[in-house]
């Protein structure tokens, strides 16, 4: 599908600013689903590996109809009565005979703001072409941001001075989770209404649809930004054990299990090595994005359990600093959200008179006698029956129960991958069997949907969101048994919250914590604390500061004389009052803006730099279209697609040549079971090899405190 | 990074006036930020840095703090002896260009030539001057856009407890003169006033000065 994507356009060219470098097309397609729900699969587990708190993660509430974008020009005619020329507005519809017609009942007019948007009419501000503003009206519960720039014509004497107002819907309280986190987001769409409006709009009147479609667009793209958690990275490195030890548990489970490596027996594969390899490689761009690259990395996967695992994984070597100086080691009890923790575990075991729910038991590190076979070439591991048939019993059921979209989804990705890898080997035979054994495997699905197994206790809502691991086919089972028979403990290959307390693997005992010790305290898109003293007096925030304030003003101070000769002045010098309370300080305002890295979502998000999410058959364009858009503000855009089934990597690379043209390139970096090694960074291989190598000891010690801190070192310096 | 904190104040005689400057210097540089002697004729007691009377004498322009831990210095200054174009032309926009609304929320403006600034503009009740209320107005402002904004809480919070006290005692301070029946006949005569004077505080600028210094040591650990 890529390679057809590809197929004369490599060279091909960027046009204007509205039409190639944005592509409305696809645009145009997500202007109807505005108004879609939660796009993120979220539970106990994954809100504590992913997100470090075991609370919900509560999205900020913005009211979509309630944006508004309008562009006014102000004419300087300060005797007239009306001076502003409304140009657009995007609550107003125009109708082809002239007529206009007020989409959103709002209780405001514009003009009711437009002197505080643009400032005293009589000292205007000649300093600069381009300014921007943040406006808060409390009153009307809004944050005004405006751009405001410039233009002269050749025709006119003075400049024309014009302005883009974006109201966004959030009180002043919210700035700061909503606003300045996705500031570049913001101010890039500006910029864009910007272009379009000077190159299509200033001397020409039309319907506006250009602008209108990227708003709709922009503000899809921002609510999403808004509600999606992102992840927070980090917690390797501070000085609690409990989210290392996981992460240590976590990588020798994926080596053993999923990449079937067995010391001193079998190898195994090296996706997970070659994966923390790209991740170690591209880490600081991930996090920053402060070069002229925007990387992605998207992980195919039906699996939502198995993709959180694997992105906690990759989210364990990225740098980000907490900044924390102490924190209690364990002996803290893991609060548990019962009224999840079942919905944890959707997975049958496969055996219709075995209806009971099993809660998992913790993944053994050794549950296989013999490495996962990892297949030759991707269509035929899917497939062929010589794998398929021993697994047969093993083979999780759908959930009668379960809502037909997902199975459906599941098995069109199976075809959409399958098609994916055979265009690339330009094999229609190999098309042509991928296709008739995605039918079969339709049918195998609608088989055992009508057997009516109802084998799991899955509530309905959280079912429908988190799909089984069971309609993967191509994930497998973790807790495979080749003795053939089934073991009654087959989910236990995914940790929930429900046993992260009980977790013991061969000498690793973890201790039990609280999270809540960590007192983190985040939204979505922000961290804001992250600490486990309570403050003095447990006052916090701004009534801290009030009193601190109040005792600063109710005190003396001390100073004293410091004359400069060479100024024949004094200088007044003033110690710090607190300068022995200062490495103690709370860090009530320890601010973060967390990196836009998300895990599982419904649907593929743009904006994000880590994210996995299901494949489906415009999944790949979609990603191709991102990239596109995104050689507006870089010079490049790289994209590591992560096939989980087919266990194949990807790196999809647009390079932008000048301002109309760009070059393409796609490699595989791992396939057929093999990385090559000539697209990897041989040192950072070779240092995740020795990770690898220092937590594969790690389980082969009793007491592994020292081993853990050894690891959060090399972590460290990695 | 360089932030600023400005506190700004619409003078009755003389219009947007920086009455003090808060910046963060480097201790091996903080020489250049002491402020030099200078003709005090064109200001008034209203958008005068006022020190202490103890210090009457010693010729102060300049108050310091230094901080080894960081290895910075903050310097208050009537105005900023570095930046003194650009903060002086940013006052002047705060006051007087923009539609400024008093209510202490934060404003944001900012361009690529005078950077960014945070500004939380407030008034303080007084019979004796023009309209019976004077205009201020703090000022934060950085070169970096994305520093502003992703310290909006610390900043906003940090200053709105200065307004908030000032507001609060120099409401107090009214309530009392108000009852005092010649003051409130002659109400109507505009006199220039510092704010030390209005809020019945020697220190206040000292103490302003520490706080900001504290505000600035927090942005620089960050």
């Amino acid at each position: 599908m890529l390679g057809r994507l590809f197929n004369n356009r490599s060279n091909e060219q960027l046009n204007s600013h509205q039409n190639s470098s944005i592509n409305i097309c696809h645009t145009m397609n997500n202007m109807n689903s505005l108004n879609t729900g939660n796009n993120i699969i979220e539970d106990l587990n994954s809100r504590t590996i992913l997100y470090g708190t075991s609370n919900p993660i509560l999205p900020i509430n913005i009211n979509l109809s309630k944006f508004r974008l309008f562009i006014i020009q102000d004419k300087g005619e300060l005797m007239v009565k009306n001076n502003f020329k409304i140009y657009y507005d995007s609550n107003i519809t125009t109708t082809n005979n002239g007529t206009t017609t007020n989409k959103n009942k709002i209780d405001y007019n514009i003009f009711q703001f437009l002197e505080i948007m643009f400032g005293n009419s009589i000292h205007h501000d000649f300093q600069s072409n381009e300014t921007i503003k943040i406006h808060n009206l409390e009153s009307l519960q809004f944050t005004l941001i405006s751009k405001h720039f410039n233009i002269k014509l050749s025709n006119q004497k003075k400049n024309l001075k014009f302005a883009i107002g974006l109201i966004i819907p959030c009180s002043i309280d919210l700035i700061s989770t909503t606003i300045t986190p996705n500031w570049q987001t913001i101010i890039h769409y500006l910029s864009i209404f910007q272009s379009i409006f000077i190159k299509n709009h200033l001397l020409n009147y039309n319907n506006y649809l250009d602008i209108s479609i990227f708003y709709k667009n922009f503000i899809k793209n921002l609510k999403n930004l808004i509600i999606t958690p992102r992840l927070l990275p980090g917690l390797n490195f501070i000085n609690n054990n409990f989210f290392l030890k996981k992460w240590c548990f976590e990588i020798n489970n994926w080596i053993e299990i999923k990449d079937g490596s067995k010391p001193c027996l079998v190898n195994g594969s090296k996706f997970l090595l070659t994966l923390l390899t790209i991740i170690q490689t591209v880490k600081y761009q991930l996090i920053n994005n402060n070069s002229d690259e925007f990387i992605r990395i998207i992980i195919m996967a039906s699996n939502s359990m198995v993709a959180t695992k694997l992105i906690f994984i990759l989210n364990g070597i990225l740098p980000f600093n907490l900044k924390i100086n102490q924190l209690n080691d364990g002996n803290i009890e893991l609060k548990r959200d019962t009224t999840t923790t079942t919905t944890t575990n959707p997975i049958s075991t496969g055996t219709h008179n075995d209806n009971q729910y099993h809660p998992p038991s913790p993944p053994t590190p050794h549950p296989m006698k013999k490495g996962w076979e990892i297949p030759k070439t991707p269509s035929k591991s899917i497939t062929t029956p010589s794998l398929m048939t021993p697994c047969k019993s093993l083979i999780i059921q759908p959930n009668s129960s379960t809502n037909s979209s997902i199975p459906t989804s599941n098995s069109m990705s199976y075809l959409s991958s399958s098609l994916s890898s055979s265009s690339t080997n330009s094999s229609s035979t190999i098309f042509s069997n991928s296709l008739t054994r995605g039918f079969q495997y339709l049918q195998n699905w609608k088989n055992s949907t009508n057997n009516g197994n109802t084998g799991d206790v899955i509530s309905s809502g959280s079912s429908f969101k988190t799909p089984s691991p069971g309609l993967e086919y191509d994930d497998y089972p973790w807790n495979s048994n080749h003795n053939g028979s089934i073991n009654n403990n087959i989910s236990n290959g995914y940790s929930t919250g429900s046993n992260m307390n009980t977790m013991n693997n061969n000498s690793i005992k973890f201790k039990k914590i609280e999270l809540n010790s960590l007192n983190i305290k985040r939204s979505t898109t922000t961290l804001f604390k992250i600490n486990n003293n309570i403050s003095k007096n447990g006052i916090e925030g701004k009534d801290k500061f009030s009193q601190e304030f109040n005792d600063l003003m109710n005190s003396d101070i001390d100073y004293n004389y410091n004359y400069d000769s060479s100024k024949s002045v004094s200088i007044l010098e003033i110690p710090f009052d607190d300068e022995d309370q200062e490495d103690s300080e709370d860090k009530d305002y320890d601010y973060k803006k967390l990196p836009k890295l998300c895990g599982y979502v419904q649907d593929y998000l743009p904006d994000f730099h880590i994210q996995a999410c299901p494949n489906s058959q415009d999944l790949e364009s979609k990603i191709i279209s991102s990239m596109k858009n995104s050689l507006t503000q870089f010079n490049k855009s790289k994209t590591f697609l992560i096939s989980l089934r087919i266990r194949e990597i990807k790196e999809i690379q647009l390079t932008k040549n000048d301002e109309k043209r760009y070059t393409s390139s796609i490699r595989k970096i791992y396939y057929n079971s093999k990385p090559n090694l000539n697209y990897l960074n041989q040192d950072n291989y070779t240092k995740i090899e020795i990770l690898f190598e220092k937590i594969r000891n790690l389980f082969k010690q009793d007491e592994n405190d020292e081993e853990i801190n050894k690891i959060r070192d090399y972590l460290k310096n990695l | 990074m360089a932030f600023t904190i400005t506190l700004a104040h619409f003078c009755d005689k003389h219009g947007p006036r920086s009455i003090m400057c808060t910046q963060t210097t480097e201790l091996s540089q903080m020489d250049q930020s002491t402020l030099p002697d200078f003709s005090k004729e064109s200001y008034c007691k209203s958008c005068l840095l006022i020190y202490p009377k103890s210090t009457k004498g010693e010729n102060v322009t300049t108050l310091r703090t230094e901080d080894t831990k960081t290895n910075h210095a903050f310097v208050s200054t009537q105005y900023s002896a570095i930046k003194f174009r650009v903060l002086n032309s940013i006052v002047r926009k705060c006051l007087s260009e923009e539609a400024t609304i008093y209510d202490s929320k934060p404003m944001f403006f900012g361009d690529e030539n005078r950077g960014y600034s945070m500004t939380q503009s407030f008034k303080i009740k007084d019979l004796e001057a023009r309209g019976s209320e004077r205009r201020y107005s703090f000022i934060v402002n950085c070169d970096q856009e994305h520093q502003v904004l992703e310290n909006w809480d610390l900043i906003k919070d940090s200053i709105l407890v200065m307004i908030e006290y000032l507001q609060k005692s120099s409401l107090k301070i009214e309530l009392e003169n108000s009852k005092n029946h010649e003051i409130y006949l002659r109400g109507k005569v505009q006199h220039s006033k510092s704010l030390i004077e209005m809020l019945k505080d020697d220190e206040l600028f000292l103490k302003l000065h520490l706080w900001n210094s504290k505000l600035l040591r927090k942005l620089i650990n960050k």
